[in-house]
């Protein structure tokens, strides 16, 4: 079954005010952030067993979506940072939106991200490292509105925030054997935005 | 597939149908026969609009008719016909699997297994296109504590699979596609309808 692993956390998504910025949206994010934490331990844990599909709500998406655990590498930490993120199958590719939920800023995954020009991510039990890019012109139009029928919240967050929507690509290259643990430290998107 | 909503009550209403005998079950023969002819109609346009596309038509495809959701991801296997020897291009309802592909041999709980999966399982290897992307590549049809893992994701994923499995007493087969290279060359739209 899909399963909630950020049950009592009092967050759902599309539980977001529509105005970034607020108190309300302050509170609502500390909780998107600790569902985000319970989300990737249990992910990381299970090896994908968990956490790989969840059900959204009816509003906001098609029922389970499938989600990967992106690495990045702080830009000015040089530390590892493990986001999960909701991904959209794009034959061999991954699709991600740096959406932040549509806040002003791109997420701190998207600054790491494109500071090196190859990621890492897991899909399940399976690390690939990759490289990556930003969709543009004729693909980016193809690919947004695939995303919006795929994950209605996107759309919701693009009318937030005048920043156009990064959508990026990740091309596996190879895979990784050795497998990842959860950082202890608190960091943007989890835990400290 | 406009009428699929249509369709799929029609054919709900003719499984809940007693046993009929004389002309009563020959018009009904005749009735089953034209459906599935339709159904071949509509999967020779989605063929047809997903090759033309690349997927762009085709590849994502509301099926809540059959039970669904309105976000399923389609690709178009290639097998061979297995009597034939006819190249069959077939649209599937698939989910994603990190870099694997899965298919359910379902036919909407039909007591018959479709004929793409008696013909791939005819060949050890199997072709199939996503979006722009043609793929070569082994198929496996998974058992046991696999197959549990996968039935509990694409039984959420396409709520419908729950309701055909009730139907039939064939198992239903899943079936993982792992790529093992690409075709560079695209495939022609057959001039003759895809299906028979």
């Amino acid at each position: 079954m899909a399963e909630d692993a950020g049950q009592g956390t009092g967050w759902t998504p599309g539980s977001l005010p529509e105005v970034p910025g607020t108190a309300e949206w302050a509170r609502m994010r500390e909780r998107k952030n600790a569902n985000s934490r319970a989300h990737l331990v249990d992910y990381i844990q299970s090896d994908g067993a968990r956490g790989y599909f969840r059900e959204l709500p009816a509003e906001n998406g098609p029922g389970a979506v499938v989600h990967l655990v992106l690495r990045t590498v702080g830009r000015t930490t040089g530390r590892p940072y493990l986001t999960p993120l909701i991904y959209a199958p794009w034959a061999d590719e991954c699709l991600v939106v740096a959406s932040k939920s549509g806040h002003p800023k791109h997420p701190a995954w998207y600054l790491n991200l494109a500071a090196r020009p190859e990621v890492e991510w897991q899909v399940r039990d399976r690390r690939f490292r990759g490289t990556w890019r930003v969709a543009e012109g004729e693909e980016r139009t193809a690919m947004w509105e695939f995303l919006c029928a795929y994950v209605k919240i996107f759309p919701r967050y693009q009318a937030r925030t005048s920043r156009l929507l990064p959508i990026v690509v990740l091309t596996p290259s190879m895979r990784i054997e050795e497998r990842w643990t959860v950082p202890e430290y608190a960091y943007v998107g989890l835990g400290a935005d | 597939m406009a009428n699929e909503q249509e369709w799929q009550n029609a054919w709900k209403s003719l499984r809940e149908e007693g046993p009929l005998t004389g002309p009563e079950h020959e018009a009904r023969q005749e009735t089953i026969r034209a459906m599935m002819s339709q159904r071949a109609a509509a999967f020779d346009e989605h063929v047809r609009n997903y090759l033309e596309t690349d997927g762009r038509i085709g590849y994502i495809r509301d099926m809540t008719p059959s039970g669904g959701s309105e976000t399923m991801l389609h690709l178009i296997l290639r097998t061979i016909g297995r009597k034939t020897g006819r190249v069959i291009l077939v649209p599937l309802t698939y989910a994603a699997w990190a870099d694997e592909y899965i298919l359910v041999a379902s036919k909407g709980g039909y007591d018959k297994h479709p004929a793409w999966y008696l013909n791939m399982k005819a060949r050890p290897t199997v072709e199939w296109q996503v979006l722009g992307k043609r793929f070569t590549g082994t198929w496996r049809e998974v058992e046991g504590e696999e197959r549990q893992r996968i039935w509990d994701y694409v039984s959420v994923y396409y709520k419908g699979y729950a309701d055909y499995q009730s139907r039939t007493s064939r198992k239903l087969p899943i079936v993982v596609l792992t790529p093992t290279g690409t075709i560079e060359e695209k495939w022609a739209v057959p001039e003759e309808p895809l299906t028979p």
